[in-house]
C-alpha cells in the first residue's frame, strides 16, 4: 500500500490490488482506519478471483471468516482490541485439527476425519481474534515430497509462475501468502516443509525451535522432528504470529516449558556487533547451486556486514551427511505412523506418498540408531559454531522451482535437502527472500540461530529485509493463464 | 553389504512389511533401496565411541501434582 501509514479509511478496492502486510493491517485496524470486515472481504475477493488458478485452498471458510471478521470489528469498536492478530485473515495448512471441519492432509484416507477439538495453535489464533479464512493445500500427509495429481486436491501452483512447483509440504500456505489470499498462515516443518515453500514462493517462514510451538492437533509426519510455525510476507509478520502461537502446552509431550520472549520489541535494533556465520559449503561445494542462488545468499552476508555485523564463514560436515540422517529418520518415523494403514489400505494412498513411506519399511533398527548417533555428532558441530556466531546463514533452496509435473522417481534420496540440518538439530531457522532469478522467480535463504533465540533470528532477518529492499515485488497473477 | 545380500535384505524387508505393491512399484522401491543403503552407510563413523549416544536424550520431567 502506497500510503500505508496514513490515517484514513482503506477501501476494499484498494486492498484487493494492494495487499497490506500483517503488521500494516494490524496498525490500521488498531487505529480504526481499516475494518476487519473489509480486509476479509478483500482477501475473499482475491481468493474468488485467483484461487481457481493457484489451488492454495482445500476449503475456503467464507461464512465463518465473515462472522469472525464482523465479531472482531464489533469488539474493536467497543474498545476490546485483543492485539495485532485481531481481525487479521489467517490460513491454516490442512493438517490442523479444527472442530466442525474435516482435516484431510490431502489424503483419501482422511476425507471423513473430523477432530473433536481444535489444535492448540488453532485455539490460540482464535483467542487472539484472528479470522481463520480457510484450510490450505499440502502434499499428502505432508510427505509426498513434490506436487502430485493423484491426491484428492490438485497441487497448489506457484503464484510467480503457475506451471512451477510451490515446493512443500506447506505448499498452500506459501502460495496463499504470495498470492495475497491471507496475511499470515500456519505451516508445519519436519525436514523443510515451511522453509522450502517459503523460498520457492518468495515469502517468509519460520521453523521455530523444536518444542517452541505446540504440535498438538497437527497430523504428524514424524514423532521427533515436527514443528509448527508461521508464514507471512515478511519477518515482522512472522514475529507477530509467533508471539501468539508460542508457549508451553502440556498436551504436547515435545512442548518445552521455556519462557516466551518478546519477538517484536527488538526487531528494529539492527545487527551491529552481531556475529554471522555463512555456511557456504552447503550451496557451493556440497552442491553446485546456480550462480544466482550463490550470489543471492552471499549477498545476505554482504548486506549484514554493511549494517555492522561481523561476518565469517563456518565449515560443517558435508550436507550429504545431514541429508543421510534425515532420509533415514523421516521415512522410518513416518512409516511407523502409517504402517497399519499401508497394510490394509495401501491403494488409498497416492502413489508417490505410498512409495516414499515404504522406504521406512526398509530401514533396520540399527540404521535408525546409527543415524540418531550421527545426528548427535552433527548437533555438536552446529552448537559449537553457535557458541561463536549469533546466527548462521545458508541457502533456502539449491535449485530453481521444478516444473509442476516433474515425474523423476525418488529424486529426493540422491539430492541433498538444504533445510534438513536445522530440523535435525532443532534450532530455529527462518526463510527469507534473498533475491530473484533472471526469469523473475524468487530465491530464498535460511537464517538460523540458537535454541529459543527466535528473537535474534527474526531481528537479523528483519534487518536484512529492510536493507535489501527485495519485498516490494509481487507475483502478477493477472498476466498468467493455466 | 554386497549386491546379493542387498537384494535378499530388500526382499525380506518388503515381505515382512505386509504391504502389497504392484510389481512395478516394487522395482522402483528396489532401486531406491540401493540409495537408502548408501545413505545408511554414510551415518556410520569408523571407530565411533559408545560415548556417542543416540538422540534424543531423555530425562523424566517432574510433574506438578494438580
Amino acid at each position: 500500500m502506497s500510503d500505508r501509514t496514513a490515517v484514513g479509511a482503506v477501501t476494499i478496492d484498494r486492498l484487493a490490488v494492494d495487499v497490506p502486510t500483517l503488521a500494516e493491517a494490524a496498525d490500521l485496524i488498531r487505529r480504526g482506519a481499516l475494518s476487519p470486515v473489509d480486509l476479509t472481504e478483500a482477501c475473499l475477493g482475491r481468493i474468488q478471483k485467483y484461487d481457481g488458478m493457484v489451488n492454495a485452498f482445500h476449503n475456503v471458510m467464507s461464512s465463518e471468516a465473515r462472522s469472525a471478521a464482523a465479531r472482531a470489528t464489533e469488539e474493536i469498536a467497543q474498545g476490546r482490541y485483543r492485539g495485532p492478530l485481531h481481525g487479521i485473515p489467517i490460513g491454516l495448512k490442512d493438517v490442523f485439527y479444527m472442530q466442525g471441519h474435516k482435516t484431510t492432509s490431502n489424503s483419501r484416507l482422511m476425507l471423513d476425519f473430523e477432530a473433536q477439538e481444535d489444535a492448540t495453535v488453532v485455539r490460540r489464533l482464535k483467542d487472539a481474534g484472528a479470522v481463520l479464512i480457510g484450510q490450505l493445500n499440502t502434499y499428502e500427509f505432508t510427505f509426498a515430497g513434490r506436487p502430485c495429481f493423484d491426491a484428492p486436491f490438485p497441487p497448489a501452483r506457484n503464484p510467480w509462475a503457475l506451471h512451477r512447483s510451490t515446493g512443500g509440504s506447506s505448499s498452500g500456505s506459501a502460495a496463499a501468502i504470495a498470492a495475497g489470499f491471507c496475511l499470515g498462515a500456519l505451516g508445519t516443518d519436519a525436514g523443510g516443509s515451511i522453509r522450502t515453500p517459503a523460498a520457492l514462493n518468495g515469502v517468509a517462514g519460520l521453523k521455530p525451535t523444536l518444542g517452541r510451538v505446540s504440535a498438538q492437533g497437527d497430523m504428524p509426519l514424524t514423532f521427533s522432528l515436527d514443528c509448527v510455525g508461521p508464514m507471512a510476507q515478511n519477518s515482522r509478520d512472522c514475529a507477530l504470529m509467533l508471539q501468539v502461537i508460542a508457549g508451553y502446552d502440556e498436551k504436547d509431550p515435545m512442548s518445552a516449558d521455556e519462557p516466551v520472549e518478546d519477538y517484536c520489541s527488538a526487531l528494529d535494533d539492527g545487527v551491529k556487533g552481531l556475529k554471522v556465520g555463512m555456511i557456504r559449503r552447503f550451496y557451493t561445494r556440497d552442491f553446485s547451486s546456480p550462480p544466482q542462488i550463490v550470489a543471492a545468499v552471499d549477498g545476505i552476508g554482504e548486506t549484514l556486514a554493511n549494517l555492522g555485523a561481523e561476518v565469517g564463514e563456518i565449515t560443517l560436515s558435508p550436507l550429504m551427511d545431514w541429508h543421510a540422517v534425515g532420509r533415514i529418520m523421516l521415512p522410518a518415523e513416518a512409516y511407523a505412523i502409517h504402517e497399519e494403514r499401508l497394510q490394509t489400505r495401501a491403494n488409498d494412498y497416492g502413489r508417490l506418498t505410498r512409495n516414499r513411506l515404504m522406504l521406512g519399511a526398509m530401514i533396520r533398527a540399527v540404521d535408525y540408531i546409527q543415524a540418531q548417533r550421527r545426528r548427535a555428532e552433527l548437533l555438536a558441530e552446529l552448537e559449537a559454531a553457535l557458541e561463536i556466531y549469533d546466527v548462521v546463514v545458508t541457502a533456502g533452496m539449491l535449485v530453481p522451482a521444478a516444473p509442476l509435473d516433474d515425474k523423476e522417481p525418488f529424486p529426493y534420496l540422491d539430492v541433498p535437502m538444504i533445510a534438513v540440518p536445522f530440523s535435525l538439530t532443532g534450532h530455529p531457522a527462518h526463510g527469507v527472500r534473498a533475491g530473484f532469478f533472471a526469469d523473475g522467480m524468487p530465491i530464498g535463504a535460511q537464517i538460523a540461530g540458537r535454541n529459543w533465540d527466535e528473537a535474534t533470528v527474526l531481528r537479523v532477518a528483519h534487518a536484512f529485509e529492510a536493507a535489501a529492499g527485495l519485498l516490494d515485488r509481487k507475483p502478477d497473477l493477472d498476466s498468467q493463464r493455466i | 553389504m554386497n549386491k546379493t545380500d542387498q537384494e535378499a535384505a530388500f526382499d525380506g524387508l518388503y515381505r515382512a512389511s505386509g504391504v502389497t505393491l504392484s510389481p512395478e512399484e516394487v522395482e522402483e522401491l528396489r532401486k531406491a533401496y540401493g540409495s537408502l543403503v548408501s545413505l545408511a552407510q554414510r551415518t556410520r563413523v569408523v571407530g565411533r565411541s559408545w560415548e556417542v549416544r543416540m538422540l534424543p536424550f531423555f530425562s523424566p520431567r517432574r510433574r506438578t501434582r494438580r
